[in-house]
């Protein structure tokens, strides 16, 4: 009888730590993430998400800009600056862009924001640059969820605290 | 108003003469009408409210280059009074105006953070003999790795000045150390009114150059210098200008080839007047022989700023003033203008890459120690 017990309270107890874990590694850090849509496809595909009932990961904050180009270095660092874990650049798919070269801009302000963030010491994977349509609400949750579960592997940003 | 009378009194405004030499010889008051030194002094000294009189947005304007300060015959202080006036001005909800949306100011503020580990120093080659743990000197790089990047639209290379100091320190039988997770030196929020920053900065410097356990840290910056040396807390080690040591440990030799190139010199602001060393530079020059070198108009302790000093406000005055010192520039029959300070680099390539202005002068900008490094024997 009691060979047994033991057993069971010790496989009881592993699924219990192991539980906890992934409890803690969920409930502990909730990620701050930045998503800069553009008005004409991301943003609109956000709204297409929301119409269509997608779930998806709640932990960001989206801000709407009139074109991803418009996204510069210094708005992904302020972003970090103020506590930040990860940050989003979302657009429209090349050729659909509202102001034509727009996106194209964008990939070359991204470039070199990657570059600053890779000198800071952070994981380029906490900045990505997206395309998303008006009409991919199913692509934009996905996004959205996949960015989560990579920011929340990496831990909160080394300048969460303390700077800014 | 208690503190806004200790900054009056500590930098003697009260002795002015109202001659007004400063606004006349102050480079932004010949391009931006707004900017008058003297109106400033004569607010801060005779209004009972500065908080409302104060006009706030020429405030930022200031280049804090020093020229008034060398013509005024009261000896007022008045680039010593400029970070207070900020302060003052910033503590009233007023931030400063930003260049580049305010990359640079984003940059200096994470550094603050205790836990970065930074990846600066992947530009390192093979030919460059340093160390990245412990040693006797110290070099300290600054912002060049992320001047590069940030500004490699117009052909920046400021690194090409870290990497010719280290061959000129390898040249006298000196393997430096860089620091791999040295911070921003503070000079930007030190002279944008934010001393706090600073101070942080300084902190986290001296914790992470410490680790080096070097006795002597050589700086190639002259911005970098001048935080260390006049506005960092006590440190543990001792700063010199790359110059400086050099002349010390004795300068490595040159070889004098025959240049058929015309040079000149922009004054760095901080090493000529801030730091009053504006021979040492021109010993070097010097010292490269076999090139002619001629001075520009307005050189030396009379030298005009690079326009721009803490990546505020730059407008069309700035981009102005850069002008005509580049138009300066090649009025001495010049090809290439020397640098000594990465942020001279970083404005004049900036106004030089001006499509119009880019045929009409044909110049090139390059760092002294780079160039001293390709002429060693």
């Amino acid at each position: 009888m009691a060979e047994p017990k033991t057993k069971k309270s010790k496989s009881k107890k592993k699924t219990s730590t192991a539980s906890a874990k992934t409890a803690v590694a969920e409930t502990s850090f909730t990620p701050k993430i930045i998503v800069f849509a553009c008005n004409w496809c991301s943003y609109a595909g956000a709204d297409t998400a929301g119409i269509t009932k997608i779930q998806y990961s709640p932990d960001f904050r989206i801000i709407r800009v009139m074109c991803s180009g418009r996204i510069q270095p210094s708005h992904v660092l302020r972003a970090f600056e103020k506590g930040a874990d990860g940050v989003l650049v979302s657009g429209c798919h090349f050729g659909d862009c509202h102001y034509i070269f727009g996106n194209e801009e964008a990939v070359k302000q991204f470039e070199k924001t990657k570059a600053l963030v890779e000198l800071l010491g952070l994981e380029p994977r906490r900045i990505r640059l997206e395309w998303i349509s008006a009409a991919e609400g199913v692509r934009f949750g996905w996004v959205i969820n996949d960015f989560t579960e990579m920011i929340k592997v990496l831990g909160p940003s080394p300048f969460k605290n303390g700077a800014g | 108003m208690k503190d806004f009378d200790a900054l009056v009194k500590r930098h003697r405004a009260r002795l002015c003469l109202e001659c007004g030499k400063c606004t006349g010889v102050c480079p932004i008051t010949r391009y931006e009408k707004a900017f008058s030194p003297r109106r400033l002094v004569g607010k801060a000294i005779t209004s009972s409210s500065p908080e409302t009189s104060l006009p706030v947005e020429p405030i930022w304007s200031c280049y804090t280059c020093g020229l008034c300060d060398s013509r005024c015959p009261s000896g007022i202080d008045f680039t010593g009074m400029m970070p207070g006036i900020r302060d003052f001005v910033r503590s009233n909800d007023h931030e400063p105006p930003y260049s580049h949306g305010g990359t640079l100011k984003s940059i200096y503020n994470l550094m603050t953070a205790k836990g970065m580990e930074q990846d600066r120093l992947s530009w390192l080659s093979g030919d460059l003999k340093v160390s990245t743990t412990t040693g006797d000197v110290l070099l300290f790089v600054g912002c060049a790795p992320y001047f590069d990047t940030f500004f490699s639209d117009f052909g920046t290379n400021t690194l090409a000045g870290i990497k010719g100091a280290i061959k000129l320190l390898n040249a006298v039988g000196v393997t430096p150390v860089l620091s791999p997770n040295e911070r921003c030196c503070g000079h930007d929020p030190l002279w944008l009114g934010d001393e706090k920053t600073c101070l942080e900065l300084a902190q986290r410097n001296i914790e992470e150059l410490s680790k080096a356990k070097a006795k002597t840290v050589l700086f190639h910056c002259p911005e970098c210098y001048l935080t260390f040396k006049e506005y960092y807390p006590p440190l543990p080690f001792e700063v010199k200008h790359l110059y400086e040591y050099l002349e010390e440990v004795g300068p490595p030799d040159f070889d004098g080839k025959k240049d058929k190139a015309g040079y000149t010199f922009q004054d760095p602001c901080r090493l000529t007047r801030h730091l009053a060393l504006p021979d040492l530079p021109r010993e070097y020059i010097g010292k490269m022989g076999g090139i002619e070198f001629s001075e520009m108009a307005r050189s030396g302790k009379n030298g005009i700023c690079c326009g721009g000093s803490c990546f505020t406000g730059c407008n069309s005055a700035n981009k102005e003033l850069q002008a005509d010192r580049l138009k300066e520039a090649t009025a001495t029959g010049a090809n290439t203008l020397i640098t000594a300070c990465p942020k001279c680099e970083v404005h004049l390539k900036c106004a030089a890459s001006d499509p119009v202005l880019k045929e009409e002068l044909n110049l090139e900008i390059k760092d002294l120690a780079g160039l001293l490094a390709g002429r060693l024997k």
